[in-house]
């Protein structure tokens, strides 16, 4: 078994974080860069993965944001709170995944879908700001996702846990978006086991 | 004369039997053609039975609620009691797919061990999903961090409690 993948956290204690993501089942980590020195680093039995999230609201920024990044973060994520930047990151090479939360979904639409199926980038769901936004951005992200599942363009969820207590187990993540968009379990299991593994291999990360 | 009559009454006698056997040929067609339609018939009736007797069954067949047995573990240092892990599941069951689908739910703690902070929760089998979903979301129960683990799902209590046992180990 090759076990599952975090996508995105957000916390510095790597350690305590270590312990719970292999007792839940999680081999590899990407964690949100807290001045890390390293790129990728074993804690125990876990491989933690130095990830940068980019916020940025044009394209001229996130081209100098972009540029000569991938020699210090292998992931990189993109938070575009512009249109422009949005298309950007959906062609751009050096961006993995482009993420949908309450300050993005406005620029997450149809033709970024589009966009994002013809470059084949991911869609990140992190499910904590999913969960712990209000009713009407909780339908808005769950009318982009099931556009997007539609749209086959793959999706990864992550938990974007700030605490130990704040990562969700992957059957808990099966049965949540199971039941939210109807959809085989295998679908899921894909979201947070092959998907990312495949984005990590390609970045040279070995899982 | 009579040359002319018997040729007339020959032709008239041969286009007779000409016409008969020709009339015989399309009633023996048209029977076989009948035959086939009877047999084709016969056939469509009994699917048509069978679908009626499927249909039928499946209509008023009510299908009996099978149950599933959680095991589960908690992650946390602090200690856990039944009534608080019991009241933080419906309340997060409640939280995500409101009140029908806790009433549907109806998930009840069987068994806990608060030492070994492990235990086993009981469902149905169409709503194993939403309880799973709700257990992994427990994040805090009074102000104590905690992690919940759905181990495995089962059928039967003996196989959950076999399971139980053999996490001591």
């Amino acid at each position: 078994m090759k076990g599952y993948i975090d996508f995105w956290i957000q916390s510095t204690d790597i350690e305590s974080i270590g312990d719970k993501a292999y007792v839940l089942g999680y081999n590899t980590v990407c964690i949100e860069d807290q001045g890390f020195s390293w790129r990728i680093k074993k804690v125990g039995n876990v491989v933690f993965v130095k990830k940068k999230v980019i916020v940025s609201d044009n394209e001229k920024s996130l081209k100098e944001l972009l540029r000569g990044i991938k020699t210090e973060y292998p992931i990189v994520s993109v938070k575009p709170t512009g249109v422009s930047a949005a298309r950007l990151a959906a062609r751009d090479g050096r961006v993995d995944t482009v993420v949908l939360d309450p300050d993005t979904i406005d620029y997450i639409d149809k033709t970024q879908a589009l966009m994002m199926k013809r470059y084949g980038k991911p869609l990140e769901v992190p499910i904590n700001s999913f969960l712990k936004s209000n009713r009407r951005i909780k339908a808005m992200i769950y009318r982009r996702i099931y556009l997007f599942y539609q749209y086959s363009v793959p999706i990864i969820y992550s938990s974007s846990a700030s605490e130990w207590n704040e990562l969700i187990h992957p059957k808990g993540i099966v049965s949540l978006i199971k039941t939210l968009l109807e959809v085989d379990y295998r679908h899921v299991l894909l979201s947070i086991s092959d998907i990312p593994r495949k984005i990590l291999v390609g970045n040279g990360v070995k899982v | 004369m009579t040359w002319e009559i018997e040729y007339i009454l020959a032709i008239v006698l041969g286009v007779y039997a000409l016409a008969l056997a020709v009339l015989y040929i399309i009633i023996a067609r048209i029977y076989r053609k009948l035959e086939l339609y009877r047999k084709m018939v016969k056939r469509l009736e009994e699917t048509i039975k069978i679908l009626h007797k499927d249909v039928g069954e499946a209509l008023t067949k009510k299908h009996r609620l099978r149950r599933r047995y959680i095991v589960f573990t908690i992650v946390s240092s602090d200690k856990i009691l039944k009534q608080e892990i019991e009241e933080a599941l419906r309340a997060k069951l409640a939280s995500l797919y409101g009140i029908i689908g806790l009433a549907k739910s109806d998930p009840q703690l069987v068994y806990y061990e608060p030492e070994l902070k492990r235990g086993i929760i009981r469902t149905s089998h169409l709503t194993k999903d939403y309880v799973l979903a709700a257990l992994s979301l427990i994040k805090e129960v009074n102000g104590k961090k905690l992690l919940v683990i759905p181990v495995k799902t089962t059928g039967t209590i003996k196989k959950a409690r076999k399971i139980l046992y053999s996490l001591r180990k």
